[in-house]
């Protein structure tokens, strides 16, 4: 069972790919939050329903960027691995 | 040349069996103190909270500090469960002398140790709702029989998941199947199943979160009837079913550390052992996601009670809103349980023709992604919560604020999705194994 050097560098690619989702966390907490004080103020001041929801979603989507960043991270590795290259 | 991990086992091989076993327990009596996190936390809240208390109704000040010394003391079980445990390891260790092969039976000490970890949850939790009985015995002395009977019932659905790891524990400690499985196996099967208690241990990690998930519905509670004694029976009832759906993932969790340990499919399957064990691992780390639903879940059900004592008439709303918010939390963990299943059941990196340490990474790299589900789980927990909370002081906006809700938690999904997509890129459409 030999393991050739771009072997080892796509195995610990495939590893750093999953890691990076754990980013995944953050967002999720956070926009959670976010989801659960827009339906509060939905329910305080239902007349502005709205401008609570377009607040919630333009707040949402910045959370969501380091989300996305491990997306990126994990995609490239996957799909566009810069490490085996450089061997 | 051998490979470093084929040099790993044979260098633990070259030592006898009990020296690798008891190394191993060395490492499982560690893992096993790191729930003394819980309790550490939870009795330091009750305790900050019982002394607020005693500031602002010193002339309670017996009534909170005996309500808070209860509660602190049913916050600690999972810390002396989990310290029993390390005694026993360093003590009077049973698995040194199991009978099977050591690398089964060093990976079954590990995962005693990770099973023991979900002890942290149920000490958060039943320190929160320790502070919290404390808190409403400083204001309501009067109603303390209720508020310390709702605090000790929400804290005993709260140790459930304690229990089910200490359970775990003691099965691989005094009947553990992976031994009995690898008595006359080679080397390369007991790899397998010791990396199968590892994963059986990992996936016990879930119960973390219905541990701190219930015992902040217990605390709602509590607050609820000290305030409000008419509220006991809804409080209870919105308790009891917000809890049985914070437990879900855990016993998810169960069910997949049962069929590791029970019905274990990587032993019967003929492809490398590396990636069989590092599936079996996988599908362990996977089931830890699990840990979001759990926790948010049981905000969901502590905010439904506060909600409801606002206007018990609405009951039934709240209870709605509660369960709707409560089941798309869920979701991460389900994603969780299809990764794991397919890992055991359907795995796709069994039939690949490439080099086996890809095949391997790949499975624990799609575990990994999974753990991504803590965070919408907790999340839209949250907004289930506020959600419920809200329609209790508002009921006729239940429509309105359940949209919104819903909007909200589905942007909370994406993460969670982007998990799922990466592992099931690993899985069954794998660019990495091209590029060799």
């Amino acid at each position: 069972m030999e393991i050739t050097g771009k072997a080892l560098i796509l195995a610990c690619s495939a590893i750093g790919a999953g890691t990076a989702m754990i980013a995944g966390i953050g967002p999720g907490i956070g926009q959670g939050f976010a989801a659960g004080k827009g339906a509060e103020a939905v329910g305080k001041q239902p007349e502005a329903q709205g401008d609570i929801i377009k607040t919630m979603l333009l707040g949402a989507a910045v959370a969501e960027t380091t989300g996305i960043y491990g997306l990126v991270v994990a995609l490239i590795l996957l799909f566009a691995n810069p490490l085996v290259n450089m061997l | 040349m051998a490979n470093f991990i084929e040099l790993f086992i044979n260098w633990l091989l070259s030592f006898d069996k009990e020296a690798v076993i008891l190394g191993a327990s060395a490492i499982g009596a560690g893992l096993a103190m790191i729930a003394g996190v819980g309790p550490g936390v939870g009795q330091g809240y009750a305790a900050g909270m019982a002394a607020e208390s005693t500031g602002s109704h010193p002339e309670n000040q017996k009534t909170s500090l005996m309500t808070m010394l209860v509660g602190a003391g049913v916050a600690e079980t999972t810390g002396i469960l989990s310290l029993v445990v390390a005694l026993i390891l360093m003590f009077g260790n049973p698995m040194a002398h199991q009978e099977g092969n050591a690398l089964a039976i060093a990976g079954s000490a590990i995962g005693v140790g990770l099973a023991m970890v979900a002890g942290v949850g149920a000490g958060i939790g039943c320190g929160y709702a320790a502070g919290k009985g404390a808190e409403g015995a400083g204001i309501a002395p009067e109603n303390n029989r209720g508020t310390m009977m709702c605090m000790l019932l929400g804290s005993a659905v709260a140790q459930t998941t304690g229990i089910f790891s200490l359970v775990i524990a003691l099965i691989f400690m005094y009947a553990n199947p992976l031994a009995s499985a690898s008595v006359g196996a080679s080397n390369e099967l007991a790899l397998i199943l010791g990396m199968s208690g590892i994963g059986a241990g990992a996936s016990m990690i879930a119960g973390l979160g219905s541990g701190v998930g219930c015992g902040y519905a217990a605390g709602k509670a509590s607050e609820a009837v000290a305030i409000n004694p008419e509220a006991t029976g809804k409080s209870i009832m919105l308790m009891l079913v917000g809890s049985a759906m914070a437990q879900t993932s855990a016993i998810f969790s169960l069910v997949i550390t049962l069929i590791l340990m029970y019905g274990n499919p990587f032993i019967s399957v003929d492809a490398n052992y590396l990636v069989l064990g590092a599936s079996a691992v996988a599908a362990g780390v996977s089931m830890i996601g699990g840990l979001g639903p759990g926790v948010g879940q049981g905000y969901a059900a502590g905010k439904a009670i506060e909600g409801a004592s606002f206007n018990l008439k609405a009951t039934n709303k709240v209870m709605v809103v509660m369960i709707l918010g409560q089941a798309i939390a869920q979701t991460s963990s389900i994603f969780s349980l299809v990764v794991s299943l397919i890992l055991m059941f359907a795995n796709p990196l069994l039939n690949m023709d490439a080099s086996f340490i890809v095949l391997a990474a790949s499975a624990l790299g799609a575990g990994n992604a999974m753990l991504a589900g803590i965070g919408p789980g907790i999340g839209q927990g949250f907004a289930a919560g506020q959600a419920s909370m809200i329609t209790g002081m508002r009921p006729r906006l239940q429509g309105p604020v359940l949209r919104t809700m819903v909007l909200g938690q589905a942007v909370a999904q994406t993460t969670g999705i982007y998990g799922l997509v990466i592992a099931l890129v690993l899985l069954f459409a794998n660019p990495l194994v091209g590029l060799l």
